[in-house]
């Protein structure tokens, strides 16, 4: 007998993917977020006693922070970032100072960065030899640049391959697991359960138990509510060693806000892997957010596998506390410098003392004389790269950015928007990928390529620690173009915008918070 | 032994036959069907197909595309519907407060000018219902028409991304 069901479904949606939902991840989440916004009462509260107490405190404290005005003009910060900081500091004089120093990476990362100097003297003889400047002026000014200010090594054979979407980079990545000899790196900001965890557990598994070594980063915050504490206990029990980057406790600490953004693979120190994709289920397009997620990756061999191989070992001694012994998996014949290619695997963060990434990209920009193309989901540049973008246009660059037409964050994307349309204004040409939400980070300049995990905005220059390759090597800049082709084909241009009040007065409070982003 | 993909999804009933053709021109291939427990017009249904699929990035597109089109389908469907039914409220609710002032006016107070404002006060309600429906059914035809429409546009959005489906699968170009 057919059981009586009366009602009809309230959902109006005519189909709907099933995803599986973690409560427990969003309970823990809320708990945090409890935590730290009671600790912010309790701090705020304290302040206003200690004023009442002490009157003469409300003075010092608008003096500290005309103070910190004052250094922050002088400073090197962007002319965007000083401006609101300035704001910040008078309109809240009473805590400003405080969030200020509290903020001042020379402050909460002291300890922290005299720790990766240490890890970067020791593992400097490493990096390996440059490879002769190439014949193309600009790419040998840039690699002289990643050279001087990282120690970034540029080789000269890389064999490498682009991927145009997440599900390619990763089916290429499990194939090249399987042949692994001897160690397996692995460092994403996101790791999470699902479909694509459980073909890499298999392979990693399989691997750690025929005895190869297999060392896994992931972000606790990219990670919270992804990754259970079952997934964490699967892998150790297998013989993956596992570590969290910068861990995400319940405590006001504005080091939280530094994350590792990185997604790197290493293979035997013979291959590596970089790209935009995270290890999680949508970045395959198994499961659906955000409409189709278009993502890139590039697979690289020979020396350049090992730039990566460094970048995974600094942040791993830096993680352990443990000396790595790099002539362990370092070791080995220079690879040669053939012909024009050059591959240089690079990294930014706190633990470089430039925004390596964001001035490399400034460089790119400006050497840019025919094309220029960028993929990036979020579209937030410093007022260098701003204006830059816009100035290449108006000389007759064929300047091209494509963005979601999906966006993940609503905030950000009004931002991203805002910053296109400027931009557009300026002669830049602006698509949107429809129904799509665009996550690969990708440059495409006349003479060279920058693939990676680095966006177009202020946490990647500023705050994150990101990993990507530069490279002139033909058959790849080849890839990049033919994808950027493709996907144009699935594009639309940015609509004009209507300018009405409403918009002008959010672009405008949008512009005073768009440096913090 | 190949390895397969999986997707599971639920959907209307009245939809679930579209939407198994166009995920088979998609590649999928369904595995389970079964009834929803307790909403009488859904169902649950399961497909599956091989991992390594020839031009998968361009039918993951177009499977994006076809679900946004069946949802637009059903969001159409629903809001031809909304005007006529909020009018008809509106109509409802005027019909309604004219009435119950009428009847107040008529018990509570004595007099000619009572009488005369409680009998105004029924004529407004049954006039209130006479303008509601027949604005009501105005509306509901005219959004009818558009809705008929834009069900069209969206079926032939639905037919091209099931052609432009089998022809990244390799298949023949079959008339619908």
């Amino acid at each position: 007998m057919k059981a009586f069901k009366p009602f009809r479904s309230p959902d109006a949606a005519v189909i709907k993917i099933k995803a599986e939902k973690r409560g427990l991840g969003s309970l823990r989440t809320l708990l945090t977020v409890f935590l730290i916004f009671l600790q912010l009462v309790i701090l705020v509260s304290l302040y206003f006693t200690l004023a009442e107490v002490f009157p003469w405190y409300v003075g010092l404290s608008l003096g500290l922070s005309v103070a910190c005005c004052i250094y922050t003009l002088s400073s090197d910060r962007s002319p965007s970032s000083k401006a609101v900081w300035v704001f910040i500091l008078l309109i809240f004089f009473f805590v400003g100072h405080i969030l200020f120093i509290l903020t001042d990476e020379k402050v909460f990362f002291y300890r922290s960065k005299k720790r990766y100097a240490k890890v970067f003297a020791k593992s400097e003889k490493y990096a390996g030899k440059s490879c002769p400047p190439s014949a193309d002026k600009r790419c040998a000014e840039d690699c002289a640049y990643l050279e001087k200010v990282g120690r970034f090594s540029a080789y000269g054979e890389g064999n490498a391959r682009y991927f145009s979407s997440g599900g390619q980079f990763f089916d290429a990545v499990i194939e090249d697991l399987r042949r692994a000899e001897k160690f397996i790196f692995i460092e994403f900001f996101i790791i999470a359960d699902g479909r694509l965890f459980e073909r890499f557990l298999k392979e990693l598994s399989r691997k750690a138990a025929g005895g190869v070594e297999v060392c896994v980063i992931y972000d606790d915050m990219g990670s919270h509510g992804k990754l259970s504490y079952k997934s964490k206990s699967r892998m150790k029990k297998r013989g993956i060693k596992l570590m969290s980057f910068n861990r995400l406790l319940p405590v006001i600490d504005v080091g939280l806000n530094y994350r590792d953004h990185r997604k790197i693979v290493v293979i035997d120190g013979k291959i590596a892997y970089t790209g935009g994709a995270n290890l999680a289920d949508e970045y395959t397009n198994d499961k659906r957010m955000h409409g189709y997620w278009k993502d890139g990756g590039v697979r690289v061999e020979g020396g350049a596998a090992k730039g990566f191989a460094l970048m995974f070992l600094r942040q791993w001694e830096f993680l352990t506390r443990k000396s790595v012994e790099y002539e362990n998996y370092l070791s080995g014949a220079e690879q040669p410098c053939a012909g024009e290619s050059v591959f240089v695997p690079f990294a930014c963060g706190l633990d470089y003392d430039k925004p390596v990434a964001k001035e490399l990209l400034l460089n790119v920009i400006a050497k840019a004389q025919d094309r220029l193309y960028i993929m990036t989901p979020y579209l937030v540049p410093d007022d260098s790269i701003f204006n830059m973008l816009a100035n290449k246009a108006a000389s007759g660059v064929d300047v091209k950015i494509i963005l979601p037409a999906v966006p993940d964050k609503a905030v950000v994307y009004k931002v991203t928007l805002n910053n296109a349309h400027k931009l557009a204004e300026r002669g830049v040409k602006i698509y949107l990928m429809r129904d799509s939400f665009v996550h690969s980070k990708i440059m495409l300049a006349d003479y060279c390529a920058v693939i990676g995990s680095v966006n177009i905005d202020m946490r990647s220059f500023y705050q994150q620690f990101e990993s990507a390759l530069y490279t002139n090597d033909a058959t790849v800049m080849d890839e990049v173009s033919a994808d950027f082709s493709n996907t144009l084909e699935e594009c639309q241009t940015l609509s004009e915008r209507k300018s009405t009040p409403s918009n002008r007065v959010s672009a405008g409070l949008l512009k005073i918070i768009s440096p913090l982003m | 032994m190949t390895e397969n993909d999986t997707v599971h999804l639920q959907s209307k009933k009245s939809a679930a036959e579209t939407i198994k053709q166009g995920y088979a021109d998609l590649g999928w291939r369904l595995i389970n069907e079964r009834e929803d427990g307790a909403y009488s017009d859904v169902v649950h249904l399961s497909f599956s197909r091989p991992h390594a699929i020839q031009n998968k990035d361009g039918l993951q597109l177009l499977q994006v595309r076809m679900d946004i089109a069946f949802n637009n389908m059903g969001d159409i469907v629903a809001k031809s519907k909304r005007r006529a039914t909020y009018c008809g409220l509106f109509a409802a609710f005027s019909a309604l407060f004219f009435t119950i002032e009428g009847a107040m006016l008529l018990a509570f107070y004595i007099g000619a000018l009572s009488v005369a404002l409680g009998a105004v006060s029924f004529a407004f309600a049954a006039a209130s219902v006479g303008v509601g429906v027949l604005i009501c059914v105005k509306i509901y035809k005219n959004d009818c028409a558009e809705c008929k429409l834009k069900i069209e546009e969206e079926v032939k959005k639905f037919e091209r991304l099931r052609r432009a489906a089998r022809k990244l699968r390799g298949l023949e170009d079959e008339s619908v």
